[in-house]
């Protein structure tokens, strides 16, 4: 473990930028999506003191929905952090550094954990500092405006920008779609210098399609019709989770064997 | 003691880059290994330190494979590369960090070496040049007290003072439990320090021997009568050179450079 955590020290002390690089990333292109893809968010941002002089627009503002596009900033953005795992196969002060390769494995994988959780942490942020203002600036307004309309019953939906930071919360589950991930990235990155991501990419469709395809003689081609819940569970996850396993065991022998 | 047994290599099937090398590398030595580019001297120092794997034979160091890279033999075994670009740290921080897994590595040491090179201990490895950069992996490689130091061109990017500050250093560090092995092509900047004599020509090993045996067994004469018995001529603005059997019973003054060109140039392999 104490390999483990020096090196993991030598990766992070040399990349440093990283520590400033994240957020700043995630926060312009959570500004570059909300103008983009939710453009009626980024106005209630800008545009709070009018729209709250209006009933229509507080209430139109009651209805907008929450900034899911986000989750495809936590799952994209970490692989181009990613690429200062690849640096080091090739330096020889690294190479030849007296660890262990599945310590060194295992510092790939807390790297990739860390940098995603990190990221995913600041969009989670960004989020929750949108829910925070809507709810400062709107929640009350509306509120008084549903009184005014006669709208008694009607309320926040649990699916509006009103809770963009709590629905966020369940990106924590894409953690494990990295873990699947991350493997065949390492490979690709290992092998391809250039478009590893594009090939890792690449590769897990490879793997899922084949999957799909023997997936697709189960039961002769029926096997939707198959009602046992622990096998529907299996077969959801499986199809990657073997790919994946086989591809962290590959990456360990590849690395081994690697020649610089 | 380093033991290399029929040791081969090859990029591509068919091309051997290196072919049945044997050699024992003892403690307390300083081995020079010259050949001409091309003859395979730093894969021979990446296979022993286990960068590349062998395609036959071995490496060996206190029970322990190079192929193996196992982190005991990476501990004795240490590589200085041909160029050195390194991480974007303080150079303290560097030797504090990368030393912290060498179980011999001194910081002190380390420190000592920056201060001998002229570098500011407290600068950022981003502001040094490339030949400051060297400086510092030098002083870092010579500090980790690995058992095997291997040095590929140890002296490229280094001004001059720094060459004699280099010699100095690797005098100073050498020690009867430690083997320094140096490939290079500036011969005239590490000669003075070589104990043995490595020269590789086609891939194979022409030459391995005791600088010291060297000068027992040859000499090198100007004197025409020798002519006839010479082992190889070299022709010299001075007039020509004659590489002779040692028959005085002493030591002899030899020229690294002119050995070298007469074990690579040579027609005939010259017998020890």
């Amino acid at each position: 473990m104490k390999n483990i955590i020096q090196y993991l020290k030598c990766v992070f002390a040399s990349n440093k930028y990283l520590l400033f690089a994240i957020p700043l990333i995630a926060f312009v292109l959570f500004g570059v999506g909300l103008y983009f893809l939710s453009s009626p968010v980024f106005d209630g941002i800008i545009n709070s003191s009018s729209i709250i002089k209006s009933d229509e627009a507080l209430i139109s503002t009651s209805r907008l929905r929450d900034i899911n596009w986000t989750v495809a900033l936590v799952i994209v953005l970490p692989f181009f952090y990613l690429t200062i795992i690849p640096i080091n196969f090739k330096k020889s002060y690294d190479f030849i550094l007296p660890i262990k390769t599945s310590q060194k494995l295992i510092t790939y994988c807390f790297i990739g954990l860390i940098i995603y959780l990190y990221n995913l942490l600041v969009v989670l942020g960004l989020n929750y500092i949108v829910e925070l203002f809507y709810k400062q600036t709107y929640w009350n307004a509306i509120m008084e405006a549903f009184d005014r309309k006669g709208h008694l019953y009607l309320t926040i939906e649990k699916d509006s920008i009103f809770y963009s930071g709590k629905n966020a919360l369940q990106y924590f589950i894409t953690v494990g779609i990295f873990l699947m991930f991350f493997p065949f990235y390492l490979v690709a990155s290992l092998y391809f210098k250039k478009y590893s991501f594009l090939i890792s990419l690449a590769l897990i469709l490879t793997f899922m399609i084949f999957g799909t395809y023997l997936g697709s003689k189960i039961w002769t081609g029926n096997s939707n019709l198959i009602s046992n819940q622990t096998y529907i569970f299996l077969y959801k996850w499986l199809i990657i989770f073997i790919p994946a396993v086989l591809c962290y065991i590959g990456f360990y022998f590849f690395l081994k064997e690697k020649e610089v | 003691m380093l033991s290399i047994k029929s040791l081969s290599y090859h990029y591509k099937p068919n091309r051997n880059i290196l072919w049945n090398i044997n050699s024992d590398l003892k403690p307390g030595n300083i081995y020079g290994l010259l050949g001409l580019n091309g003859e395979g001297k730093t894969t021979f120092l990446k296979l022993i330190v286990g960068m590349l794997i062998p395609k036959d034979g071995t490496v060996e160091y206190n029970g322990h494979l190079s192929s193996k890279r196992a982190s005991e033999y990476l501990n004795d075994v240490y590589f200085l590369p041909d160029h050195s670009k390194l991480p974007d740290l303080g150079i303290e921080q560097f030797g504090k960090l990368y030393g912290a897994f060498y179980s011999k590595y001194d910081h002190q040491q380390f420190v000592d070496c920056i201060k001998e090179f002229n570098i500011p201990v407290e600068n950022k490895l981003k502001a040094l040049s490339l030949g400051q950069h060297r400086k510092v992996h030098l002083s870092f490689a010579l500090a980790c007290n690995s058992a095997v130091l291997l040095m590929d061109e140890p002296t490229n990017g280094l001004d001059i003072p720094s060459k004699a500050i280099f010699r100095k250093l690797l005098t100073k560090y050498i020690n009867d439990d430690r083997i320094f092995l140096i490939a290079t092509h500036q011969i005239r900047d590490v000669d003075t320090l070589f104990d043995h004599l490595l020269i590789m020509k086609n891939g194979s090993l022409v030459l391995d021997e005791n600088i010291y045996l060297l000068s027992k067994q040859f000499r090198i004469s100007k004197s025409p009568m020798d002519a006839e018995l010479a082992l190889y001529t070299q022709d010299d603005l001075a007039g020509p050179f004659y590489l002779i059997k040692n028959n005085l019973e002493e030591e002899s003054k030899l020229d690294i450079e002119f050995m070298f060109n007469a074990f690579t140039n040579n027609p005939k392999p010259i017998e020890l």
